[in-house]
């Protein structure tokens, strides 16, 4: 008997799989054609033993030093040379440098506007807020392990607080017009929708609601938020909670929704034959905008404030050590307010910055680059960018 | 056959493929999801999902089991991944359960590379040529990779079995009891 025949005799019995296999199929087809298969997978994990981090190193960038103010709530591209830019990035002042070059991280290691902290762990998530941005960290890099998280809120002049947040796998929703963090989390047979303010620290809205929540692993629903209102992802669809009235309903016709939301619009599959999405605004119910999807665009994602829609082209493939292998296709950007369509060159792994412009990170290079989705013009930032994975602003990390 | 017709029949042709192949990257808890996303993407792509399919579909999955950036702490063994299924189809028979458990030991011993080589071969029942597609390399070095494992591995199994003779007698000793 040779090799091969000796690993057949032994290899995952066809029977029992095919059995398994046709026990899954209407729900795997099903899943396929809401396509919400993806946002889908993911594993419950263990809540364990909150452990407080210890923060260690700050280090403050050039414009602080300089004590350069700049003006405006953002930093205009000019089209200018690269010095022009590096110069820019120098000189803005915190708000505008967080609003235009947005937050990354390498490691332990993050990078707001143009200051950068480091802590003692490994950077899982950023999720941009009006007051800086909140970062998930823990000892590993991912969102999928049973380890505690413990979140940190920094500010664009570097400073930082620790934010009591004691929850495990979870999604929780921010806003990068708004001082607050919302989630969601199991009272009993029922829900708890929690909102806190990041700048006092207090919770500030708390309800308790009905509903399933069976298709992802997560703890409690994933939530999204923005104004005066939260919104969880339950099998019925998303349900709202206006904690200055206190009402609470389900958004009408978001049952198998994709949880792609941002700054008060989500984005769901009209007709499950048609792979377009739909972009609508949650309190009015109206159609933002139709965004087209075909072979070269099959999946999207909004910007952080709302305003873009980024069209995927192909994921990017990493290897088992967690190193890219294949680089995501070519993306183009929609303006939900114009349907302006603009690609940007390159095959790149696009985060967000929070007043919406793109963010791309080479760490070879030690480069920064922010776009203008809406022109395609780029400032291109020299920025010794420290080793570890990157991880960028405005992207979802949590599987 | 319309696009839903097709992916049904994508389903129904190969989905168990899918699976298994699935099962011994990322284990049976998260292989359902593989499964459901791997058709997940040939719905939404099912205008490019050529007529020979398992290699693309097998290609897909092997594209998200790496996206979802697990595999290195959760990765679990072969004998670990496949023991659910071959509980429910298990022979009666201790020699057979213990000699399969000696291959897939042995099998782990091998390199990732080496290991998926001759899985795919063997146990996803590819061609070279579909193989090395899946395995992302030219099928000239897929050759000599799979050569390569199937010498390492015969010299492996060569050597004696870890798992001694009084394992295997207390297992049937236990079996036997009234």
């Amino acid at each position: 008997m040779n090799v091969d025949e000796k690993l057949r005799e032994f290899a995952p019995p066809e029977e029992a799989i095919r059995l398994h296999s046709r026990r899954l199929r209407s729900q795997v087809l099903q899943a396929a054609m809401d396509d919400t298969a993806i946002a889908q997978s993911v594993t419950v994990m263990s809540v364990r033993t909150r452990r407080r981090r210890r923060l260690i190193v700050r280090t403050v960038v050039a414009a602080a030093a300089l004590g350069i103010v700049a003006t405006g709530l953002s930093v205009s591209f000019d089209g200018g040379s690269p010095a022009s830019a590096q110069e820019r990035f120098i000189e803005a002042a915190p708000a505008p440098a967080y609003d235009t070059y947005g937050a990354f991280s390498t490691g332990s290691t993050v990078y707001i506007g143009n200051h950068q902290v480091t802590f003692d762990e490994k950077i899982k998530a950023l999720y941009y807020t009006s007051e800086g941005v909140l970062v998930r960290m823990g000892k590993v890099a991912y969102t999928d392990t049973s380890g505690p998280s413990h979140y940190t809120l920094i500010r664009p002049d570097g400073t930082y607080t620790s934010i009591e947040l004691r929850m495990g796998d979870r999604v929780v929703g921010t806003d990068p017009d708004s001082p607050n963090v919302a989630y969601a989390e199991p009272t009993g047979s029922r829900w708890s929708f929690v909102v806190i303010d990041l700048v006092t620290g207090k919770e500030v809205a708390r309800t308790t609601v009905d509903g399933n929540f069976t298709w992802g692993g997560w703890e409690a629903p994933p939530v999204t938020l923005a104004g005066d209102r939260m919104w969880a992802l339950f099998d019925a669809g998303w349900m709202e909670y206006n904690w200055r009235t206190g009402a609470t309903r389900r958004v009408p016709g978001t049952k198998n929704a994709p949880l792609e939301t941002a700054h008060g619009r989500f984005a769901y599959y009209n007709d499950v034959s048609q792979p377009d999405w739909l972009v609508k605004d949650f309190v009015t119910g109206e159609l933002v905008r139709r965004i087209p999807m075909d072979q070269e665009n099959y999946g999207g994602a909004l910007s952080p404030d709302g305003r873009y829609v980024r069209l995927n082209g192909e994921w990017p493939v990493y290897d088992e050590d967690d190193k890219l292998v294949s680089p995501p296709g070519p993306s183009s950007f929609v303006s939900l307010a114009t349907g302006k369509v603009v690609a940007l060159e390159g095959r790149e792994l696009y985060g967000w910055t929070p007043g919406g412009n793109t963010l791309t990170v080479d760490a070879k290079r030690d480069r920064l680059t922010v776009c203008n989705p809406a022109t395609g013009d780029c400032d291109r930032i020299d920025l010794k960018v420290g080793s570890g994975r990157v991880k960028l602003g405005g992207l979802p990390y949590e599987s | 056959m319309n696009d839903r017709e097709r992916l049904e029949l994508l389903y129904d042709t190969f989905a168990h493929r899918v699976y298994a192949y699935a099962l011994r990257h990322c284990g049976a808890n998260d292989a359902d999801d593989v499964l459901s996303e791997t058709f997940a993407v040939a719905w939404r792509r099912i205008d490019v999902v050529p007529e020979h399919s398992l290699p693309w579909l097998l290609k897909t999955a092997g594209n998200l089991i790496r996206n979802r950036r697990r595999a290195d702490t959760r990765r679990t063994d072969l004998t670990t991944s496949l023991a659910r299924f071959h509980h429910e189809a298990s022979s009666p028979f201790d020699e057979v359960v213990v000699e399969r458990e000696h291959v897939l030991t042995v099998l782990e011993r091998l390199t990732d590379l080496e290991r998926e080589a001759l899985l795919l071969i063997a146990w996803d029942g590819l061609n070279l040529v579909d193989a090395s597609a899946v395995a992302g390399c030219a099928p000239r070095a897929f050759r000599a990779r799979l050569s390569r494992a199937r010498a390492r591995l015969t010299a492996e199994l060569a050597q004696p079995s870890p798992l001694s003779s009084d394992v295997l007698t207390a297992s049937v000793h236990k079996e036997i009891q009234p």
